[in-house]
């Protein structure tokens, strides 16, 4: 992982541990609902770095096809909230129900192995365009 | 409000087994010659309940819930059912916790408002006329005897008053600790640190409280009159330092098989408690003195801590 990462990650690994205290409340209004947006659950939304297009592209596709098997990852948002590039969707019921720690760990983990594969799918798009440049200018 | 199961403690010297169950939101399970006779309990709310408390003396308990209002429940011979009485003003929002003062008139009630209240909860109609307290004279029915806002913006988790019944300390969602003492003119002291928000509280000295929440740690602070302060004396769970570096070579493979790290990262809390702490209470002895309390966590375990063993083995620990 980048050493420029690591701060950052620190970061959002505390202030996530200091958010996530979320309960359960139900709805004062209607008998029997509760409403996740109004009360109390808190959203955690997550900016990913992109420096140039070719990783704003690989980043469009890879988090597409993530959030297409959003279920599979129980926090993760099928769409994520404007302006961001993906977005976990934390409840009581996740906090509940998993180790609040290893939910926040989770997320670590799941940012830094995207900026990993990220990283390593732009060296090879890199690598194969220069590949082909050379083939396609051998011709000349 | 969602409909709930609240399980009602007590009467103890009532039954000797001590659970007695409320189901739903309108039945009282009485014990009579061996068996659990159900009474009906009308509480007149159309949100469900949310915390239920007997008094000291066990002739009436107290229901907060969702409907912005507390029932008042008492015992009438004539329809052999229990009736109760609502406090509704000043209360804004949903009663999350109560508690009963040791002279069994007054209650403390605390609520997403942001505020702890102290209400009369006296019955003129089954008990005698109340004795003037430190909390004021006028007791009838649902008098607001007091009513504390710490200035920030808590839901108010626990309420609980204090052995002699004189001071209220109460946890907000604010991450705040208060303590409101009725003989010092309703002074109120707050200690607000970083600590994550705490779930329950107790008093386990007439100047001493545990409480405990999202830090999964239990702490216990020492109010002292005179000062008007609330401090922090020590956390009560003190991790044992575990060897590091010593993972063997199978369960390092086994690690890196499972969770595809190699197992120096932290995969365990520190403490005893693996997730939010959701209450405290006294386990033995009485708010006065008390020996031993217990936690109960979202990670499905109860802790008891024995707190005289504790006050030997933690260094800055001094229960006043």
């Amino acid at each position: 992982m980048a050493a420029t990462l690591k701060p950052y990650l620190t970061c959002v690994k505390e202030t996530l541990t200091a958010a996530m205290c979320v309960q359960n409340f139900d709805s004062q209004v209607v008998e029997r609902h509760n409403k996740p947006e109004v009360e109390v659950n808190s959203e955690v939304c997550q900016f990913l770095w992109q420096a140039d297009e070719i990783e704003r592209i690989l980043c469009h596709k890879f988090m597409r096809f993530m959030m297409m098997r959003a279920e599979n990852f129980v926090v993760l948002r099928r769409k994520p909230v404007e302006g961001y590039d993906i977005s976990f969707l934390v409840t009581n019921v996740h906090t509940e129900q998993m180790y609040k720690h290893k939910l926040v760990d989770f997320i670590i983990t799941f940012m830094e192995e995207i900026d990993k594969e990220i990283n390593e799918m732009k060296l090879a798009v890199n690598s194969r365009a220069r590949i082909s440049a050379e083939e396609f200018l051998k011709n000349f | 409000m969602g409909s709930g199961l609240l399980v009602l403690i007590g009467p103890p010297s009532q039954t000797g087994l001590s659970p007695v169950v409320l189901i739903g939101m309108h039945m009282y399970g009485h014990f009579k010659q061996e068996r659990w006779k159900p009474d009906l309990v009308i509480l007149r709310i159309n949100r469900a309940a949310t915390c239920v408390k007997w008094s000291p003396k066990e002739n009436k308990f107290a229901v907060g819930s969702g409907a912005r209002l507390i029932s008042v429940s008492y015992y009438e011979d004539e329809h052999t059912w229990w009736v109760s009485k609502h406090i509704k003003k000043p209360i804004r929002s949903t009663v999350t916790c109560l508690d009963w003062h040791p002279n069994n008139y007054l209650i403390a009630a605390g609520s997403t408002d942001f505020k702890a209240r102290v209400f009369s909860g006296y019955i003129k109609e089954i008990e005698e006329k109340p004795e003037p307290c430190v909390w004021g004279s006028k007791m009838i029915f649902a008098n607001l005897m007091a009513e504390f806002s710490n200035g920030g913006g808590g839901w108010v988790h626990a309420v609980s008053f204090s052995p002699s019944g004189d001071k209220i300390g109460w946890v907000a969602h604010d991450s705040s600790v208060c303590v409101a003492d009725a003989t010092q003119d309703n002074r109120l002291v707050v200690v607000k640190d970083s600590f994550l928000p705490f779930m329950g509280i107790t008093w386990v000295t007439e100047n001493s409280l545990v409480a405990a929440g999202y830090d999964c740690n239990p702490m216990l602070f020492t109010y002292n009159a005179s000062q008007g302060k609330l401090s922090l004396v020590s956390k009560l769970d003190i991790p044992q330092e575990k060897e590091a570096g010593t993972i063997s070579a199978m369960n390092r493979f086994r690690s890196l098989d499972k969770k595809a790290s190699s197992g120096d990262t932290a995969t365990e809390l520190k403490t005893q408690h693996q997730n939010t702490i959701s209450q405290v209470s006294v386990f033995e002895g009485t708010k006065a003195q008390c020996r031993k309390i217990s936690t109960s966590g979202v990670d499905g375990s109860i802790i008891i801590w024995d707190l005289h063993s504790l006050e030997k083995s933690i260094q800055n620990l001094k229960i006043a």
